[in-house]
């Protein structure tokens, strides 16, 4: 097969709602994030202000392609919601990220959701949920069939992360490359009926 | 007056945002009708259609998948440069038939490079057929 490099923008976010602002904003985006670029957990955290660019690379096993991942890390923050409009108006794959210790931060990725699928209805958008902070056992309150029974229920692939294990990161964002690429070649397929 | 964007008449795509080697940008002015060029993600994506010299056009015929908004600009310098806008227009979304989309150009619009910039679109890819330039080019 040819080489091609496809580009996506993908985002990581997930909104809070009145109140829970403080506890919102630190489900550990960033952090996943940080991990899949550098393989390495941030130790300290800074809290993002509206939306950082990672871009990231991602060989499609089997083939010579590349997916080249333009990752938006939106804040979680209320306040900066209308900058984040501004990257949610046309995203190629959107990553919803959670706290398994905050059963609140759950309720705010179905919002989060809602928000993405409105936009613009007529593009098929693959989401991904990810259940952040799994190695936190003892303070967890958000199972493991909660986050899948959510995840299912609105069409969506689970995947359980530490930021601490980086592992489970590129398997999530490897998934969203993957059937990015898969979209690309059943649409050119499509195109390939079509003439002028 | 004859389609001066096919390849064979003194004309190449110079410029373009995306590039698989299954669908290449050349395929817009192959002169096939099955051909395209594919973006492969994100938008917005461009391409440029250079001439060998300028070429007096008196339109523009684009057939297109799943393209939106499209903004055309042209540049009358040798060395490709200096754009100035020329049309703008949003195309109805089809399934299952192409966009054919006249885009007609003021009296005596001369130009050398024809930039095409698709803004938006109605799926994550779109796919460019042909564009053809009805025009004749300028004896110098």
């Amino acid at each position: 097969m040819a080489a091609k490099q496809l580009n996506a923008r993908a985002k990581g976010q997930r909104k809070l709602y009145s109140g829970q602002r403080q506890r919102d904003a630190t489900v550990g985006k960033t952090s996943l994030v940080q991990v899949l670029k550098n393989d390495q957990c941030p130790k300290t955290y800074t809290m993002t202000v509206g939306a950082d660019l990672v871009v990231k690379s991602i060989h499609i096993p089997q083939t010579s392609d590349v997916v080249e991942l333009y990752i938006h890390d939106c804040a979680g923050k209320e306040m900066f919601i209308d900058q984040i409009d501004e990257y949610i108006k046309q995203p190629s794959l959107v990553c919803l990220v959670y706290d398994v210790t905050n059963e609140v931060s759950l309720a705010s990725c179905e919002k989060w959701l809602q928000k993405v699928r409105s936009q613009k209805p007529e593009i098929s958008v693959l989401v991904t949920l990810i259940a952040n902070k799994s190695d936190l056992t003892e303070s967890r309150v958000v199972s493991q069939k909660e986050g899948q029974a959510f995840a299912e229920k609105n069409n969506m692939k689970y995947f359980e992360c530490s930021a601490k294990d980086s592992k489970c990161v590129e398997a999530a964002f490897g998934t969203l490359a993957n059937s990015f690429h898969h979209t690309y070649l059943e649409k050119t397929e499509f195109f390939k009926s079509l003439h002028a | 007056m004859f389609d001066v964007a096919l390849g064979s008449a003194c004309s190449d795509i110079s410029v373009s945002t995306s590039f698989d080697d299954a669908h290449p940008p050349e395929n817009i002015i192959d002169g096939k009708p099955d051909t395209f060029w594919a973006t492969t993600g994100l938008f917005p994506q461009e391409f440029v259609l250079s001439f060998s010299s300028p070429v007096a056009i008196s339109n523009i015929h684009i057939y297109t998948y799943n393209l939106k908004n499209i903004m055309v600009m042209r540049s009358t310098e040798h060395e490709a440069g200096a754009f100035k806008m020329l049309t703008k227009k949003e195309l109805e979304r089809t399934s299952g038939s192409l966009q054919s989309q006249l885009i007609e150009v003021p009296k005596a619009t001369v130009a050398q490079h024809l930039r095409f910039i698709i803004e938006s679109a109605y799926d994550h890819f779109v796919a460019v057929y042909r564009v053809s330039v009805d025009g004749s080019q300028i004896q110098e």
